[in-house]
């Protein structure tokens, strides 16, 4: 269902070197929730398409002025990940919330494929 | 043969220290010292320095400000805090979890001394950016060679 893809990876903007953001998936019985940590991408350097059955999700880091490091971990500029959308998923109702460095992502269900309770007479 | 008791906390301290050890030859930046202690979280960490000070970027996302607690102890850099779990959604499920939460510290030994009560702190979009500004006896200065 949630397939992960890709981490390094080529895009338009010539060579970037991104990683693939860390993710927490649920389930309720309404939606589907995706939570990914995305530290240091500021809300309008976010892109979340949706292509067919694919959710991608790309978030860069601002450049900025970069003095000498003298102890680099973070050698990536930007975030990258796809997942498949299960097909109980409404695309025209999937909501983004950004906040904290933390993109929440929530998929909601087709009615149709939301649990019903059935009143017996 | 001496039969000593077990103590399964000796091994446990070896453990750590082997690990430390091996933490801080694997990150060996230009010989920088920094330590991280065996927590669920490990946030990433990048030291910039400047002629005037010095700047910490941390990767801290999904916290609230009030959970993160820094120190400057004996020159080094100390951040620690916990990364509390999503309770937004009511009776959901989980399918996948790759995010990490708990406690967690880190501490930098910075090269030369800082001005302490001039330590300025933010955090923004997840990134928690501590500048630590030198104290002046540490500060590059030109010295002006006289010919004579």
């Amino acid at each position: 269902m949630f397939e992960q893809k890709s981490t390094k990876e080529t895009l338009e903007n010539g060579e970037r070197n991104l990683i693939a953001p860390f993710a927490d998936v649920y389930f309720s019985k309404d939606a589907y929730h995706i939570l990914l940590d995305m530290p240091g991408v500021s809300k309008d350097n976010f892109k979340v398409k949706v292509d067919k059955d694919e959710l991608i999700i790309s978030g860069y880091l601002g450049s900025g002025d970069k003095q000498e490091y003298i102890y680099n971990e973070r050698f990536y500029s930007g975030y990258h990940r796809h997942f498949r959308i299960p097909n109980d998923v409404d695309v025209d109702k999937i909501a983004a919330h950004y906040e904290n460095g933390v993109l929440n992502l929530t998929l909601n269900k087709r009615e149709e494929f939301k649990p019903k309770f059935i009143e017996i007479n | 043969m001496l039969l000593t008791k077990w103590r399964p906390i000796e091994v446990q301290r070896k453990f750590k220290s082997e690990f430390d050890r091996l933490f801080e030859d694997f990150f060996d930046n230009n010989g920088f010292k920094t330590s991280t202690d065996l927590f669920q979280v490990s946030p990433r960490a990048d030291i910039e320095e400047t002629d005037n000070e010095y700047i910490a970027t941390l990767e801290l996302p999904g916290l609230d400000k009030k959970d993160i607690h820094l120190n400057l102890e004996n020159n080094n850099l100390v951040i620690k805090g916990e990364k509390k779990t999503f309770k937004d959604v009511k009776e959901a499920n989980l399918i996948c979890s790759e995010r990490s939460y708990g406690n967690f510290l880190r501490s930098f030994e910075l090269p030369t001394t800082v001005k302490s009560d001039d330590i300025n702190a933010e955090y923004k979009d997840g990134i928690l950016k501590v500048t630590l500004p030198k104290a002046e006896e540490a500060k590059p200065k030109e010295i002006q060679i006289k010919v004579k």
